[in-house]
């Protein structure tokens, strides 16, 4: 008899199976805590290293400063300006350190290292640990120093001289010095690591020259305002530790992020895209050290997963969607365990619809002014708000937040006026059939293509929403929707009639000449084809006005050409709808930004969770 | 048996080979453009970075090349035994010296860069250049960081446009009918021919204005370097040699795609192998019980509830499991709701046990597994809805038979007859199907990925083919190919062993 497989054997095979799939498993595990170990031991020979400079210091009779007890060194950090919000939050009676911030991610960042990373969630990764020669201040909105202690201009504007912070330390223990600032700046501009993509960012910046240790001079090739900015928000990488890999290993690697803020990854090198994100608190912080012992990133991909993980209390911020938003403050329950707040901070995008003024080389009728006003006038976008966003959005007036000091304040945008639109288009030539249909010109009916991407749900009810709409004014609205890829192509050629997309958000001073610059019709993003030489030179001119109030009043001249010109129709700014867990507290709203919480900026975080509140220790 | 073995793993390349051009020629065909898509994520573009940068993209990843030049680069890449690239040729000691000596005076030269005084040492640095020199100072700027850092931001790419070109007023250089590198190629199914003519070309124009504006020869010189060196290597058709296969890097995550499989493969594997075995036991069991006693009432609540569980969607299903046994406020919190590990994973034993304050926990092994429960219950009901119809009909068609009445007849047991004889013969639809969910697997449960947030082998393809990332596309393509042409041989195999009349001869 032949050899038969019998259930005796595939008993034998599953428990092979089992077994080989459960060393496996143990091999992972034991890695895991392999690397435990590894950290703790990183985490003792820093600290052993820090131990012998002080011991070192106090040898050599280095004089301490005035007054020092146990806080000495805290309350001298407590006075830089970067900390008095936080430093004010700690004088708060329930104020304590410790338990752990979890939020979510819809979607792993595949990479986390700044030099190599592109996304808005490495970015909220990477700005706890890295930090820059200066930041933006909650109170004032304007840049105030991090790791610089102060900085000179150039009388030219060509150069910025920055005085750096002594005493401060990488996460690794090595002291930060002008070599870290020279060497960070360098490896943006490496192509082989960055890929080409923030060469042209820091374009103007040609050079970093190290004066001493603690002194650094950055050489611009030309005067412009927003210099000064980007030389201030590069993130400082340590030298030390990143010229250990060769260029592609850096670029190759997930990982490899440290810096001297406030949070570290408890192993620099290793991040596998799809784990959850841990950060640590960086014991050897320079400043005042955070509340928080550890933040955590989720990934989470869908929204439904993410309430409910929220209800669960297994997540401490969660942004639903609208419909989410609005069923959950009828959930009295889920309102009374915890908190939620709606607010606009100046640094959000907007959306618009771009009219083209040239398609294939001739003007079309949206080269008038009058028919884009017009259009404007004819689109009922309070009721958009109203109806499709359930109020939580603003209607854009420009391309200015209204938060920020860059929008003209007296300002408002077009109103919703049909009969005034209508009267506009027949200035222009347009006339009125009895049955209300509007004729072009040269008497063939006013229809007008909409492109916009496919996909999305919420963007279809939008464009159904503005057919209704101009629908009523005569004017039939034929819609376009195209896949992504294809659409940019079309914007490319510019190939449409009219385009809806969105503007995202920059930093709280956001220059408009890549969009309305009449130079960048030709290759780059001004898509319609507007142009305006008054708008122009305004726009070169606030480039070179370095002093900032004055360039203020011309971004508000601009703004004011803008809304007169209506390249765009501007359509809608977003809200953040954002719910905590009800133990954080000093949740507070404040002008500008809106929340003293910005993911993407190095700010300190100044929430906490009072002790008897606390989960984690 | 052997014979017919090996002829189908012959098969396999010329399939594979059909496959990975099918995709390769489709995605290229599709409209839309990977620099536009990678550029169009990072705003801030002005009109001449746009143009730079987009030709720096397409020379990075090749994308000006024809398409069939492409996949030929590919298929090189991949491949076991190919052609070597420029890169990969080590030069010897003296090259590596002549290179050194060229790149130090060229930085110096750029550090004073002085049109006046420097026009003899520049033309001494142009007459170095040959193909030679290009591809060791390729090499040695690879093992070599700081040089070219230095030269990084002198020479700029975007210094070195038309506009500098036409300042010298200068008449052409020598015509040579060889294409222009910057105009969109034709299809020319060879791999191009011409690229020793367009450095003989080059070379002739940097000797010429090394004679009449040398700075400006030696601009042109460093720039070629360095396009040569971020550029695309050059095959070398010189010896074919054994290498290993490189699935390169992907476009939009800039990470070499082997990494990226490494860390979905398993995580998608470990899903099926706890899935498939389920639901097939699952199957097995309720079909062959089901036929058994056909037209009881186990037969009857068994199909209706199967029918049903077939025809739930598994996107719906997912977010129920969730919202039921996951969840605090709307049904009982069982099951975790996301991920594979609770946050506090790491400082856990790998099996359950007391810690040392004497508390009991569970341990890795069984918190990953509690976090598994629901996704494999996705993933498996699906199958055993259909495996178990279809085990079901396989064995009441086969009862009818001949055979089985004759067993019947000669007085065997119904278990034996059931076990030995009805179900070894349903057993080949059986085979079948598993030989098709198998590859599909790999793909296919890319919704519960989504649902219950588990970053898997599914979500990588679809993202990768949303945003047209060729080498992962290629990649994912390529493995679960061969998973498929592996399950098929497999399964053709599984005919010969179940049943004696399938015989490969």
């Amino acid at each position: 008899m032949e050899n038969r497989f019998t259930v005796k054997d595939l008993m034998l095979f599953v428990f092979l199976v089992v077994i080989i799939i459960m060393l496996a498993l143990k091999m992972v595990q034991d890695d895991r805590q392999w690397k435990n170990f590894a950290q703790i031991q990183d985490t003792l020979t820093a600290q052993a290293r820090q131990m012998r400079t002080i011991s070192d210091a106090i040898a050599a009779g280095v004089p301490t400063r005035a007054g020092n007890d146990t806080g000495g060194a805290a309350t001298g950090v407590a006075g830089i300006e970067r900390f008095k919000r936080l430093a004010a939050a700690r004088k708060q009676p329930g104020y304590a350190t410790g338990d752990w911030m979890v939020d979510s991610f819809a979607s792993a960042p595949p990479k986390l290292n700044e030099l190599t990373a592109q996304d808005i969630y490495s970015r909220m990764v990477y700005t706890r640990v890295l930090e820059s020669l200066a930041e933006y201040s909650f109170d004032t909105g304007k840049v105030t120093p991090v790791l610089a202690e102060s900085w000179e201009q150039g009388a030219d504007g060509l150069s910025t001289t920055f005085k750096l912070r002594r005493n401060v330390r990488f996460s690794t223990g090595d002291l930060f010095t002008a070599d870290d600032v020279v060497y960070s700046h360098a490896q943006n501009l490496n192509d082989k690591i960055a890929d080409g993509r923030s060469r042209e960012y820091y374009r103007k910046l040609v050079r970093v020259e190290k004066i001493d240790d603690h002194t650094v001079k950055f050489h611009y090739s030309e005067s412009h305002y927003e210099n000064f900015l980007r030389a201030t928000s590069i993130s400082i990488h340590s030298k030390e530790f990143l010229s250990k890999y060769s260029d592609e290993e850096i670029r190759a690697s997930t990982a490899l992020l440290v810096g001297t803020g406030p949070y570290k990854m408890p192993d620099p090198t290793k991040y596998t895209p799809g784990d959850q994100i841990v950060l640590t608190r960086n014991e050897g912080y320079w400043g005042l050290p955070g509340p928080w012992d550890r933040m955590i990133w989720k990934i989470i991909k869908a929204k439904s997963a993410e309430e409910i993980e929220f209800r669960n209390g297994q997540l401490d911020v969660f942004l639903p969607e609208p419909e989410q938003h609005i069923a959950m403050t009828n959930d009295k329950a889920l309102v009374d365990r915890t908190q939620h707040l709606v607010y606009e901070h100046v640094r959000t995008g907007y959306t618009y619809i771009a009219w083209n003024q040239i398609r294939s080389g001739t003007p079309t009728v949206f080269a008038d002014k009058r028919v884009r006003q017009a259009m404007t006038l004819m689109i009922d976008r309070e009721r958009i708000v109203e109806e499709l966003f359930f109020g939580f959005s603003s209607v854009a007036s420009g391309p200015f937040s209204h938060l920020g000091r860059q929008a003209d304040p007296t300002i408002k945008p077009w109103p919703y006026d049909m009969n005034r639109g209508v009267e506009l288009l027949l200035e222009a030539g347009f006339t009125k059939t009895d049955t209300g249909r509007i004729l072009r010109p040269d008497g063939t009916p006013f229809e007008v293509e909409i492109t916009y991407g496919s996909g999305s749900d919420f963007l279809q009810k939008i464009v159904l929403a503005l057919r209704d709409n101009l629908a009523r004014g005569g004017i039939n609205l034929k819609l376009n929707p195209l896949e992504w890829s294809i659409m940019l192509e079309r914007m490319d050629s510019k190939d449409f009639d009219a385009i809806m997309l969105g503007w995202g958000a920059g930093g709280l001073e956001s220059d408009i000449e890549q969009m309305f610059h009449s130079r960048n019709i030709k290759e780059a993003d001004n898509r319609n084809a507007y142009s305006n030489p008054a708008l122009d030179a305004l726009i070169e001119q606030a480039h070179i006005t370095l002093d900032e109030d004055a360039r203020m009043k011309i971004w508000q001249k601009a703004h004011a050409i803008l809304h007169e010109d209506q390249p765009y129709t501007f359509m809608f700014r977003p809200q953040v709808r954002v719910w905590l867990d009800k133990r954080i507290a000093n949740v507070q709203r404040i002008p500008i930004f809106g929340i003293n919480y910005a993911s993407t900026l190095t700010s300190p975080l100044e929430w906490y969770v009072p002790l008897q509140m606390q989960r984690k220790r | 048996m052997v014979t017919y073995i090996t002829r189908r793993i012959l098969l396999m390349f010329p399939t594979l080979l059909g496959m990975m051009a099918v995709v390769f020629f489709i995605m290229k065909a599709a409209p839309g453009n990977v620099a536009d898509i990678l550029l169009s994520g990072e705003g801030e573009m002005q009109a001449n970075e746009k143009r730079v940068r987009t030709a720096y993209l397409s020379r990075r990843y090749g994308l000006d090349k024809p398409v069939i030049v492409q996949f030929g680069r590919w298929l090189n890449k991949v491949s076991p035994i190919g052609f070597r690239t420029s890169s990969e040729v080590v030069a010897d000691p003296k090259e590596l010296a002549r290179a050194t000596e060229m790149l130090q005076s060229a930085d110096h030269l750029l550090k004073h860069l002085n049109i006046q005084d420097l026009t003899s040492t520049a033309v001494a640095v142009s007459s170095y250049l040959n193909d030679d020199l290009i591809r060791v100072t390729q090499r040695m700027i690879q093992d070599t960081r700081d040089p070219m850092d230095t030269l990084g931001w002198l020479v700029r790419m975007d210094t070195l446009d038309e506009d500098d070109l036409s300042v010298t007023a200068a008449p052409p250089p020598p015509p040579a009918p060889v294409p222009d590198v910057n105009k969109p190629e034709t299809l020319v199914p060879v791999i191009k021919p011409t690229t020793e003519q367009i450095n003989q070309q080059f070379v002739a124009e940097v000797k010429w204005f090394g004679k009449h504006d040398p700075p400006l020869a030696l601009k042109m010189a460093i720039q070629r370097l360095r396009d040569d060196s971020f550029g695309l290597d050059r095959i070398l058709f010189t010896r074919p040699a054994l290498k290993v296969p490189d699935l390169g890097e992907s476009f939009t995550k800039r990470r070499p795609v082997v990494d990226m499989l490494a860390e979905t493969i398993p995580i998608t594997l470990l899903l099926n192998l706890l899935s498939l075995p389920l639901a097939y036991s699952l199957a097995l069991a309720t079909g062959v019980y089901a036929a058994k006693f056909r037209g009881k009432s186990f037969d009857m609540v068994s199909g209706v509830l199967l029918l049903a569980l077939w025809s739930i969607p598994v996107i719906w299903a997912g977010v129920m499991l969730q919202g039921l046994l996951a969840n605090k406020d709307g049904g009982v919190q069982w099951f975790p709701t996301s991920g594979l590990h609770s946050l506090n994973a790491d400082q856990m034993a790998f099996l359950p046990s007391y810690d040392g304050d004497g508390n009991w926990q569970w341990g890795w092994l069984l918190d990953m597994g509690w976090h598994l429960v629901l996704p494999v219950i996705c993933l498996s009901y699906g199958s055993v809805a259909f495996v178990s119809k279809l085990t079901r009909g396989a064995i009441l068609e086969n009862s009818m038979s001949d055979f089985v009445r004759t067993a019947r007849a000669k007085g065997v047991s119904s278990n034996h007859v059931l076990w030995r004889h009805t179900f070894r013969n349903s057993l080949l639809p059986l085979i079948t199907v598993a030989a098709f969910i198998i590859p599909s697997l790999l793909g296919g449960s890319v919704i519960v990925e989504s649902i219950f947030s588990i970053e898997g082998m599914g979500k990588l393809a679809i993202e990768s083919i949303m945003f047209k990332d060729q080498e992962t596309v290629m990649a994912v393509t390529l493995i679960s190919g061969i998973l498929s042409v592996i399950a098929f041989l497999v399964a053709d195999i599984c005919y010969a062993l179940a049943d004696p009349r399938v015989a490969y001869e």
